[in-house]
């Protein structure tokens, strides 16, 4: 008798039991035999397994639920090629909603904030972008009017139906019929905090169903008579399903930068809370019991927090990532991070799909320990009074590698038994190890740091010896740093002018609002010259040398934005100005690649639906028709701009405005009034994809996919250059601000468009390009869908 | 009661709801009716069916494996749960591979589908995180690529 063994299983049964591997298991299965080989590559099932690990994807619905696996497989595979060459399916104007200073954009929703006279959000307008499955008369546009109360910004989470407003709590609260449930908690007293979040439903605008509290309270008040507008502060506020984080960035009239974590569907009446006196630059979750933190003095903090659904918690300081070291005199300015969606968390799908604004259900998520980060420097040096320049850099961190380092990042040598786990490398090349949901044992070697935690809701007391050299600071850079003319102005969103007070509802990362043109940033953070807590205990920190230079990739920032809506997942986009990069971007940015001959323009066409005066190879020539008829206004819309700082005119249009890709731009008149050329947004689109899996495929040196033409236009013109693995390091030029160069080789996979986009900023989620440009107070958005 | 013979002719004396965790013993009883005929398992040896009984009796009073996952709470957490969670469980399947793979053919064939599924887990825990030199190894296969094909299929591998 032949001893049993797994080659001699049902088919079936062998198919089953692979469904309970990953894609690093299924690719080592197929290569023990070509008996298993064949099962693994003729089953849908187990080839999207290996698909969606590839593209670092993790299911969100049942297998019994949805499609089959052959047309989940189909799907997948069209939508990565779909973003490999940018190859959209369908393409939709829109004109968007009145401007306003503070808008969100996730889960295919666009929320944007509309002010009233007293520049307070009075409104927000939400509005379904299209998909390629959904008709665009189909578009939904609600707008919510949000009373009385003070909102700083706003953020939203489409798959449970939750918009969370943050808000200036009232100085004496009334008694109103609206308002029920907060004069419930408050009565008629003052409040003591100073910030609330306002927990709601995106369709109703009612108390969101699921929040037993539908107001949180957060971060109080230093003295009574604190008066709440002398303290507004740029925040961040992120969900990650049941977890609600509000980042009060600055310390400012007594208070602490703070940071407060709630479960807001179990458990509100606790949270995880902390204040720093030097003020926080950014925060992310990294899973449900760990957050990042970017701090002042330039680094990463990792802190684990406990199960908020038993008790208020302090975070406990985990370990720190040291940036690269500035030279003498400089400091940070601030410092951005953003990635998209939310770490830490998916969606999973259930089917009472009423909780959901989403109409078509998403099959798959990006997997929620991997995320491209977005870290934005802004450097600059206050006592160098020829040179007020702020020196702006982005580098790129996938979050796995600080959520789980490995552990010859840690001089302390750990016991072998807590060692995490070495995965063989297929084919000998470099996959990431699959993810882990919890910090590895590495970390959980280090005990608290040296934070100052304020269990809530007590109160914290700034435990910092250094807030006087702090405040002597504020003062030099708010009068003397004139950094914006000196780099490109921030691509503006809104028109909203500074406010007169220099405190203005300044909410920089999750709202995108940026200081208009050359405004002073006089409403900059009170920040400390030096890190105001010194690394006591060295152990915990690991230095820039450590994990830096092979986690990261550097650029020189060219265009500032803060990335917050141009990554997703792995990815990032970005538009190029030509006029500064030249015909060959790549090659006179960075060390080409092997295939840099092919980067060359590829004889720029003339762009399918914004050909409205742009002549062939002249990209800084550029005439305008002026609007005329709805289908001109919308090829004028994509073809003029004001240099983003637009004028309040009166915006109250709010029509829908349809172009398709066939509509052919040589119809609309071309007008001959001629555009300064530095004024000019036209722009290439650049994608880098950091997927370390894509770079084994991009290998390949004939792509059939591309060279068949199917990442061509119509008109039988490549949209898109070649793409470009890019593996080598970089060294980033970085003009005496840090101490060295900058050497960085983060793997990542570019391309670039071969046509040009009139376009202000450019955005993307999962299914969707969004070029945005403003025009007279008006705001367009072009949506590109690439995947249903 | 239900009398069940294994292939060595071994007889089993079984509660009937214990039985009829096996969908085919369930059919067979609900074609021939009410009877005393005992029923034939010519596929399962007693050494095999011991275990399956040992699981079914444990595992008599478990809520019935939902094919339709609609009602279900999370079932896509169940879907990823690739792993054994009951101690028990894990203790049950810590056999050797041949009496484990036989397990998964009696529950192939009796149709029982939580035993087939948590046998599955079993095997792909031996499975996870080894190397395709690794797995050969557990499984006492032998390599049946030559060196040209096995350096082409590891090239589809990674780029396909």
């Amino acid at each position: 008798m032949i001893p049993m063994t797994l080659q001699y299983l049902p088919i079936e049964v062998i198919c089953q039991i692979f469904t309970y591997l990953d894609m690093l298991d299924l690719l080592a299965c197929s290569m023990v035999t070509k008996h298993l080989r064949k099962i693994i590559l003729e089953s849908s099932q187990l080839q999207y397994i290996i698909e969606l690990g590839k593209h670092r994807m993790v299911p969100t619905v049942p297998p019994t639920v949805g499609p089959s696996f052959h047309t989940r497989l189909k799907l997948l595979r069209e939508r990565e090629r779909a973003w490999k060459y940018l190859d959209w399916k369908k393409k939709d104007t829109l004109k968007l909603p009145p401007t306003g200073s503070v808008y969100e954009f996730v889960g295919g929703l666009y929320g944007n904030g509309r002010e009233d006279d007293g520049r307070i959000t009075a409104a927000i307008t939400f509005l379904e972008l299209p998909s390629t499955n959904s008709p665009s008369q189909d578009q939904e546009m609600w707008t919510h009017s949000m009373g009385d109360i003070t909102i700083v910004d706003f953020t939203m989470d489409p798959s449970q139906d939750l918009l969370v407003l943050v808000a200036l709590a009232p100085a004496e609260y009334v008694l109103h019929p609206i308002n029920v449930f907060r004069a419930d908690r408050h009565q008629f007293y003052s409040s003591r905090y100073i910030y609330e979040l306002h927990l709601r439903s995106i369709k109703t605008n009612l108390p969101h169903p699921k929040a037993p509290m539908p107001v949180l309270s957060c971060l109080r008040k230093p003295t009574l008579n604190h008066q709440a507008s002398d303290t507004i502060a740029a925040v961040r506020v992120q969900v990650a399903g049941d977890l609600l984080a509000l980042l009060i960035k600055e310390a400012v009239e007594g208070t602490t930068a703070h940071l407060e974590i709630w479960n807001w569907v179990t458990s509100p009446q606790f949270s995880s809370a902390m204040g720093r006196a030097d003020g926080i630059d950014d925060f992310t979750f990294l899973n449900d019991h760990s957050f990042l933190l970017v701090l002042p003095p330039g680094q990463f903090e990792v802190y684990s927090f406990s199960d908020l659904t038993k008790s208020s918690n302090a975070p406990v300081l985990r370990v720190t990532y040291a940036f690269p070291p500035l030279s003498d005199g400089y400091l940070y300015w601030y410092i951005t991070m953003s990635s998209n969606p939310v770490p830490g968390y998916v969606p999973y799908s259930s089917n009472d799909d009423e909780s959901s604004t989403r109409k078509s259900q998403q099959l798959y998520y990006p997997e929620p320990n991997e995320r491209i980060h977005a870290c934005c420097l802004y450097v600059y040096n206050p006592s160098n009074d020829d040179n007020f320049n702020v020196q702006t850099f982005v580098f790129f961190v996938n979050l796995q590698s600080l959520i789980n380092p490995p552990e010859e990042w840690f001089a302390k040598p750990q016991s072998p038994h807590q060692k995490p786990a070495q995965r063989r490398q297929p084919g000998d090349r470099s996959y990431p190890a699959a993810g882990h949901s919890s910090i590895p044992s590495p970390m959980n070697a280090f005990s608290p740091g040296r934070l100052v935690s304020t269990p809530h809701p007590s109160a914290s007391a700034p435990t910092s010896s250094n807030t006087e050299q702090g405040s002597s600071l504020t003062g030099a850079s708010s009068s003397k740093v004139q950094p914006l003319h000196l780099y490109p102005p921030f691509p503006t969103f809104d028109s909203r002018p500074s406010s007169p007070n220099g405190h203005g509802l300044s909410s920089s990362n999750s709202t995108l609002t940026q200081p208009n043109g050359v405004s002073k940033p006089s409403n900059r953070r009170r920040r400390a010259t030096r890190p105001v807590t010194t690394l006591s205990d060295k152990a915990y920190t690991v230095p820039w040398e450590v994990w830096g230079p092979q986690s990261t990739r550097w650029f020189e920032e060219t265009v500032s934005t803060d990335w917050q809506h141009a990554v997703y997942g792995l990815r990032a986009v970005e538009s190029l100005d030509p006029s500064r990069h030249g015909n060959l971007p790549i090659a006179v940015e960075e060390s080409a690649g092997p295939d840099s001959a092919h980067l060359a323009l590829e004889s720029p066409s003339p762009p399918e639906y914004i050909s409205v005066g742009v002549q062939t190879g002249s990209p800084t020539n550029i005439t305008t028709t002026p609007p005329a008829s709805p289908t001109t206004m919308t090829s004028d819309s994509l073809s003029d701009t004001t240099n983003g700082v637009a004028s309040s005119s009166p915006a109250s249009g709010s029509s829908l405005v349809q172009v398709s890709a066939s509509q052919s731009a040589a119809n609309v008149p071309q007008n001959g009034s001629q555009e300064d050329a530095d004024r000019s947004k036209l722009r290439f689109l650049r994608l880098r994809d950091f997927n370390p899996y894509l770079f084994d495929c991009a290998a390949d040196p004939v792509d059939k996919a591309h060279s068949k033409g199917k990442g061509r236009a119509a008109n039988n013109t490549p949209r898109w250059r070649r793409p470009r693995l890019v593996t080598e390091p970089s060294t980033t030029p970085v003009k005496g601000v840090f101490k060295k160069d900058i050497v960085s080789s983060l793997p990542y996979m570019e391309i670039i468009s071969a046509e040009e986009f009139n376009v202000t900023d450019v955005m993307m989620d999962d299914c969707r390009l969004l070029l945005l440009k403003v025009r007279l107070g008006f705001k367009f958005l072009l949506s590109f869908d690439l995947c249903n | 009661m239900v009398i069940l013979i294994t292939s060595d002719n071994v007889k089993y004396v079984v509660e009937k709801d214990v039985a009829e965790l096996s969908v085919l013993v369930k059919n067979m009883l609900e074609d021939i009716g009410p009877s005393d005929e005992p029923i034939p398992l010519h596929n399962v040896t007693s050494t095999v069916f011991n275990k399956v009984l040992e699981y079914c009796i444990y595992h008599r009073n478990d809520p019935p494996p939902s094919d339709d996952d609609e009602g279900c709470a999370s079932p896509l957490h169940k879907y990823l749960a690739s792993h054994i969670c009951s101690e028990w469980d894990q203790r049950f399947f810590d056999v050797d591979q041949a009496l484990l793979f036989d397990i998964i053919l009696a529950a192939n064939y009796l149709d029982i589908k939580t035993l087939l599924d948590d046998a599955c887990k079993a095997v792909a825990h031996l499975i996870q995180g080894k190397s395709t030199e690794e797995i050969r190894g557990i499984f006492n296969i032998v390599n049946d690529f030559t060196p040209e094909e096995e350096a082409r299929v590891k090239k589809e591998n990674v780029s396909s």
